[in-house]
């Protein structure tokens, strides 16, 4: 049996193909503005790099911006439990993951099972999601993920006040102008970031090991200063943090047909969910 | 001669006043350099207007770039200002409402012209100048254009995002959706004022009021804004970027 | 014998705070750079939190118009923890109170009061890092953030074992929910009895005799609760103290009224301090003894505590002391010649308090209800709005206020309710000027110190031009 799950983003677009419980293929790709081509594109990348066809997956599930129109799911499940899901998947012991976005940002508590308990959400404010980042690389003329690295050789994180993105990244440019390293005020900004996520994290708590999902993981600037605001240790998951949903829906996928499988033996289809 | 000189975030106005009278104005980019707008601000009145800083008899300043400014002046209270402008604009103004690039203030006056309360929104960008910046930057126009573009709305758009950065994304969607770039950009006036709004009843504004700030310019934010609060409101004399200068000029004149 | 306070890292603390500001007043160093050399040699407990103090409180501290007053608070408070030591070691049963009901009637049945959010004041005040980290692990175990640090702080000092558990929780429904719910946690988390003296929302003759019988329910359920009786004789000296304190206070708050303000700022905190352990002891009653007699010197020999020059801009705080920043208060009057007239957390209006009846117990237990029912965020909170509205009108209005400041606590709930009404009431019926702004009472990271004196300086220059 071969499952995929597609998860596409604000920024980027997922595609994970799964078989006997393990990854076969997953790709990442930058998003674009109809969500059913991210997803196909999405797709066909894993599929190539599969060596497989989509007549070959058995079951998709999809998540993410328009899930509920992409024409080769079979099931759509929201982006929060699917996160939840690959990050147990990834790892049985995580209890609680901080996912960072392009848009928005989110800390989820998952159960023993991996299954969703609690979370919270913001999509209304760009501080605190991959888009804070985004302002400051553009006004280094960096790209984000060089940023991460700048973070890393800084030393004296400057102090940014502001909530706005937009205002911070006129706080950085008067840093600069009085002489700060962009290496002090990237790590500013990460550290920024990291207070805010932390302020939202405050409002559902931590519980058990915490991890990190998105795009913006890969910085691992602000990985570090996540685990000094919140106290914990962020745990490294054994995937890439940016396919976390992708790799969730994968996996609701393979639960949902391994589950019609048991129903359709058992001959009581009214019972199927 | 006194020199009012407002270093705002992105633009740094000022004017020259000599009996209450405006005589010359200026704008430069601040370019985070405040020293270095006020030299260029000197020059810029010296080739345009041949006054040289020499005829100036006090500097009063305000403004961000108010502290870090090195030459000798005086420093004016960004309010003050605003309430002094205000009544020199308008001698029966009861309130006043800025919008500089960062920040939105809003203030009533009380008995003698006096500064009464005020509120400062400083906090999110949607609300100040910026917000336009970067619309309009999406929609790649100039801020100056918005206005002709959002008179030929002929429908009512509703935007989801408050967040300056999301409304971005949000308008490269809708234009790649098809809808009229008017009716974007009327819609995205609409979302900037209902915050103004929200500042302007905070202290309770009274006709009339003043309004300043470079976005005032725009005569369709205006209207707008005065069907939304419905308040008499006017438009700062002679050029609303100037508010803040002109009042930090008139202020020079007690700090003698 | 170690005292038993020491075991409390929350007393030690307060106790230790008094040893020092007593001792560095003593030595007569007006400044920081004076101070340090001539302190003599302390125990390493003391070193440490001199490391902690917040230096602009010290420096504060030591300036000629706080230095005696801050001094003579100290020693109450000193003494308060001295008869709290005596107390818990002779075995007496501990009531745990909110500082809206005053101690005297608790002493007089051989009881040991203490209260600890009042303890969380000092702290807050005088350490750079306050208690701080009692607020971030409250917020860890689930309290809300958005709940009142007077209450957030005890709750992490329980957890930690930095307070001692009461035997018994007195509460009165007002002031805030906040309060509430922090009570009723201690009931279902430790099991401790919950007294509650349930206060009307009205403010009338009713609602106090309604109040009225649930204070004597209260005192009596304590008697039942501990075999125990009011001794009338130690409650009669504890009241005639409490009424002597608040003759001072009264007298200060008609002194305030002079141009210029002769009381400095800084002590309202202080004031609240001493008001909210009244009857407590004799150093109490000398440290109110004190401010007033320094104002009223200062009245009579036409002197001020402004730096020449500086026009006085007479400031009513229509929320509150922030104890975090109480140096602030001392940064305005240098800064601004800004004065602090009165404000919500601390005033008490004469014309309606008045004295206890010290007749016989019955006269006194009704007096100290009263007195109770009208404490400072008791009266004006939690009841309908006009009661605040007005009371901070009347003294905008009695004072001569140029400026109403409402530096309201973020958790205030109740208050921020008619925050607008109070400052849009002000400006429509006096010439001052208004100011609104969020801080919270005990974190100082909420509204940094740096935030709060842009956003002060900005408003106070407003008057100079």
């Amino acid at each position: 049996m071969i499952f995929a799950g597609v998860d596409v983003g604000s920024m980027s677009a997922e595609a994970v193909l799964m078989k006997d419980d393990e990854i076969l293929a997953a790709s990442v790709i930058v998003v674009k503005p109809n969500p059913v081509e991210s997803a196909t594109e999405a797709m066909a990348v894993a599929l190539a790099e599969a060596g497989l066809s989509l007549e070959q997956i058995d079951y998709c599930v999809s998540t993410g911006y328009g899930r509920e129109k992409i024409p080769f799911s079979d099931h759509n499940v929201s982006e929060i439990s699917c996160h939840g899901k690959g990050a147990f998947w990834a790892d049985p012991s995580i209890g609680t993951i901080v996912d960072i976005g392009g848009q928005d940002c989110k800390v989820i508590q998952i159960d023993a099972e991996g299954d969703l308990k609690d979370f919270i959400m913001n999509d209304k404010c760009a501080a605190g999601t991959g888009r804070f980042l985004e302002g400051i690389a553009k006004s280094f003329n960096v790209q984000v993920a060089d940023l991460g690295q700048m973070a890393l050789n800084g030393s004296d994180p400057v102090p940014i006040n502001s909530i706005c993105t937009i205002f911070t990244q006129f706080d950085a440019m008067c840093f600069l102008a009085d002489g700060r390293s962009r290496e002090d005020i990237a790590l500013g900004v990460a550290e920024a970031l990291a207070q805010r996520v932390n302020k939202l994290a405050g409002q559902v708590g931590i519980s058990g090991k915490v991890c990190m999902s998105g795009g913006v993981a890969k910085n691992q600037a602000v990985v570090k200063a996540m685990e000094k605001v919140i106290g914990h240790p962020i745990q490294p998951l054994r995937v890439d943090s940016q396919v976390v949903g992708a790799l969730g829906a994968a996996i609701y996928a393979a639960e949902r047909y391994l589950k019609f499988d048991e129903v359709i033996e058992n001959n009581c289809l009214d019972k199927a969910c | 001669m006194l020199l009012g000189c407002d270093i705002g975030t992105a633009a740094t106005k000022a004017v020259l006043i000599k009996d209450d009278k405006l005589l010359h104005k200026v704008k430069v980019a601040t370019n985070a350099n405040p020293d270095d707008a006020l030299q260029r601000v000197h020059a810029a009145f010296a080739s345009e207007a041949g006054i040289s800083a020499t005829v100036i008899e006090q500097t009063a300043i305000t403004g961000w770039g108010q502290q870090k400014v090195s030459a000798q002046h005086i420093n004016a209270n960004h309010m003050n200002c605003l309430a002094k402008a205000a009544v020199w604009s308008e001698p029966s103004a009861r309130s006043a409402l800025c919008l500089g690039a960062q920040q939105g203030i809003a203030l009533s006056i009380g008995k003698e012209a006096r500064l009464l309360d005020y509120r400062v929104s400083d906090k999110c960008a949607n609300g100040a100048g910026k917000f336009l910046d970067v619309i309009s930057e999406a929609l790649g126009c100039t801020v100056e254009e918005t206005a002709a573009i959002a008179e030929l709305s002929t429908n009512d758009l509703s935007m989801s995002s408050q967040c300056a950065v999301f409304a971005e994304s949000e308008v490269v969607s809708l234009v790649n959706a098809g809808e009229p770039v008017p009716d974007i950009m009327e819609a995205i006036f609409r979302s900037l004022i209902k915050n103004v709004a929200t500042l302007c009843k905070r202290v309770r504004v009274k006709g009339p009021l003043v309004l300043g700030g470079g976005l005032m310019n725009n005569h369709r934010l205006v209207a707008i804004l005065n069907d939304s609060i419905k308040t008499e409101t006017a438009v700062f004399a002679q050029d609303p970027d100037y508010m803040a200068a002109v009042g930090a000029a008139l202020l020079a004149k007690r700090g003698n | 014998m170690t005292p038993m306070i020491e075991q409390y890292e929350y007393l030690r603390r307060t106790d230790a705070l008094c040893d020092l500001l007593i001792g560095a007043i003593d030595t007569g160093a007006m400044t920081l750079e004076e101070l340090f050399p001539a302190l003599p040699p302390l125990p390493e407990y003391h070193m440490q939190l001199i490391n902690e103090a917040n230096p602009e409180f010290i420096a504060a501290v030591l300036k000629p118009k706080n230095r005696k007053v801050v001094q003579a608070h100290a020693m109450g408070v000193k003494q308060y923890l001295a008869d709290l030591e005596q107390g818990m070691q002779e075995g007496k049963p501990m009531v745990g109170y909110f500082p809206s009901i005053t101690p005297e009637l608790f002493y007089s049945m051989g009881l040991n009061p203490l209260s600890v959010e009042t303890m969380s004041v000092y702290i807050a005040a005088a350490f750079d890092k306050g208690i701080e980290a009692e607020l971030d692990e409250s917020e860890a175990a689930g309290f809300p953030g958005h709940a009142c640090g007077i209450q957030r702080g005890p709750f992490g000092a329980y957890a930690k074992g930095a307070a001692p558990m009461a035997d018994v929780f007195v509460k009165c429904s007002a002031p805030c929910d906040s309060s509430n719910m922090f009570y009723q946690y201690t009931l279902d988390k430790y099991k401790v009895p919950l007294l509650l003296v349930d206060a009307p929302y009205h403010s009338d003759e009713r609602a106090f005799e309604f109040f009225l019988d649930e204070f004597k329910q209260m005192l009596k359920d304590l008697e039942e609760m501990f075999d125990c009786k009011i001794d009338e004789d130690d409650l009669r000296k504890r009241v005639t103290m409490g009424n002597e304190q608040l003759s001072h206070l009264y007298a200060l708050q008609k002194l305030r009224r002079q141009k210029p303000n002769p009381d400095p700022g800084m002590h309202r905190a202080l004031d609240f301090g001493s008001l909210s352990v009244a009857g407590s002891n004799q150093q109490h009653v000398d440290y109110m003894k004190l401010c007033h007699e320094e104002a009223r010197q200062r009245v009579e020999n036409n002197q001020s505590f402004l730096p020449e020059g500086k026009k006085e801009i007479r400031t009513v705080w229509t929320w509150g002391f922030t104890p975090h920043m109480i140096f602030i208060y001392d940064w305005l009057e240098e800064q601004y010649g800004a004065t602090y007239l009165e404000c919500a957390t601390s005033t008490l209006p004469e014309e309606i308090v008045g004295y206890v009846d010290t007749t016989d117990v019955d006269s006194m237990i009704r007096g100290l209800a009263w007195r109770s029912f009208n404490f400072p965020m008791q009266r004006t909170v939690m009841s309908f709005s006009d009661v605040y509205v007005n009371d901070m009108v009347k003294i905008a209005k009695d004072y001569d206020a140029d400026a109403a400041v409402y530096s309201g606590n973020q958790s205030c709930r109740h208050a921020w309710a008619a925050a607008k009404r109070i400052s849009d009431a002000i400006m429509d019926e006096t010439d001052a000027r208004s100011l609104t702004w969020e801080t919270d009472f005990i974190d100082k990271r909420f509204t940094s110190h740096a935030a709060t004196k842009a956003l002060l300086g900005e408003f106070f220059t407003t008057f100079e031009q």
